[in-house]
């Protein structure tokens, strides 16, 4: 009897390979492959859909929450510039912070 | 205007990026066989054949946009379903489902007493195939099973030549020291 283990690994992939489920199986997909695999073709297309449509859908409110903050932000602006009196910025209080006196 | 069955490949591509799934459902059914003796090669039973065929045709439907003319369908399509497959025996790794278990390695004495036997024999790598790595089973299986070539092994897998030949390496080394288990 073979004891060599490369001898017995090759035998057994050679035998293996005679049963090769390609040949075995017939040249044509089984009955309903085609149509199975369409409705998943489709359900993964509705699947894109839903996520592209659901998407457009949530953009107004993205849209409106966007021009509140604007709005919010212009507001809050505005009445700072209102309120508080123009600083005097010129040169010396430049010169004054760069020589800390 | 010509029936489906006589169009290439490549228009049916076209036609399918145009919108005529039927057109893909014939490019499905003209290399079934081909993938499914590849994903049987993969799978542990028949339904998760059909399930690994069925992802295989959905992924190639949804990347059919990165296909290009340059190389065959056939070629592009079983680089994706390698892909695929890989994918399955890391998922399988995971999740733990090829452990061995001891009446694993009762079966494979069983089986090891008729290595010219087929069936037998496949059913023995299948279950030996389980102490393999995913890349490992990938590379052994391609080209032990599959019959390809280093070249072919290479670039089917993505991976270079030198990497396939170590992976093979181990693989066979430690298929041959659960030969060499069993028969102590």
């Amino acid at each position: 009897m073979n004891t060599d283990p490369d001898e017995k690994l090759d035998a057994l992939f050679r035998a293996a390979r005679q049963e090769n489920p390609q040949n075995a199986s017939s040249d044509f997909p089984p009955l309903g492959f085609q149509t199975r695999l369409l409705a998943g073709i489709r359900a993964e297309g509705q699947q894109n859909v839903s996520a592209g449509f659901f998407a457009w859908r949530l953009a107004p409110v993205f849209a409106a929450i966007a021009i509140a903050a604007g709005a919010w932000n212009f507001s809050q602006t505005f009445n700072s510039q209102a309120g508080e009196p123009a600083l005097p910025f010129d040169d010396s209080v430049i010169l004054e912070y760069l020589t800390g006196k | 205007m010509p029936d489906v069955c006589e169009l290439s490949d490549e228009t049916l591509v076209r036609q399918t990026l145009a919108g005529n799934d039927p057109a893909f459902a014939e490019l499905a059914r003209r290399h079934h066989a081909k993938i499914a003796g590849m994903a049987t090669r993969f799978s542990t039973n028949p339904q998760q054949a059909d399930d690994l065929i069925q992802d295989i045709f959905i992924r190639a439907w949804r990347k059919l946009r990165q296909f290009r003319a340059e190389m065959p369908f056939e070629h592009w399509l079983s680089r994706l379903a390698i892909r695929q497959c890989y994918d399955l025996l890391r998922k399988r790794r995971r999740q733990r489902e090829d452990v061995m278990e001891p009446e694993h390695w009762e079966r494979m004495r069983e089986l090891a007493a008729h290595p010219n036997d087929s069936s037998a024999a496949r059913e023995w790598l299948h279950i030996a195939m389980r102490q393999l790595h995913p890349e490992e089973r990938m590379v052994i299986t391609l080209l032990e099973l599959e019959d390809k070539s280093v070249r072919e092994t290479s670039a089917l897998t993505g991976w270079s030549e030198g990497n396939v030949k170590v992976r093979a390496f181990r693989a066979r080394q430690k298929l041959k020291i659960i030969l060499q288990k069993l028969d102590q």
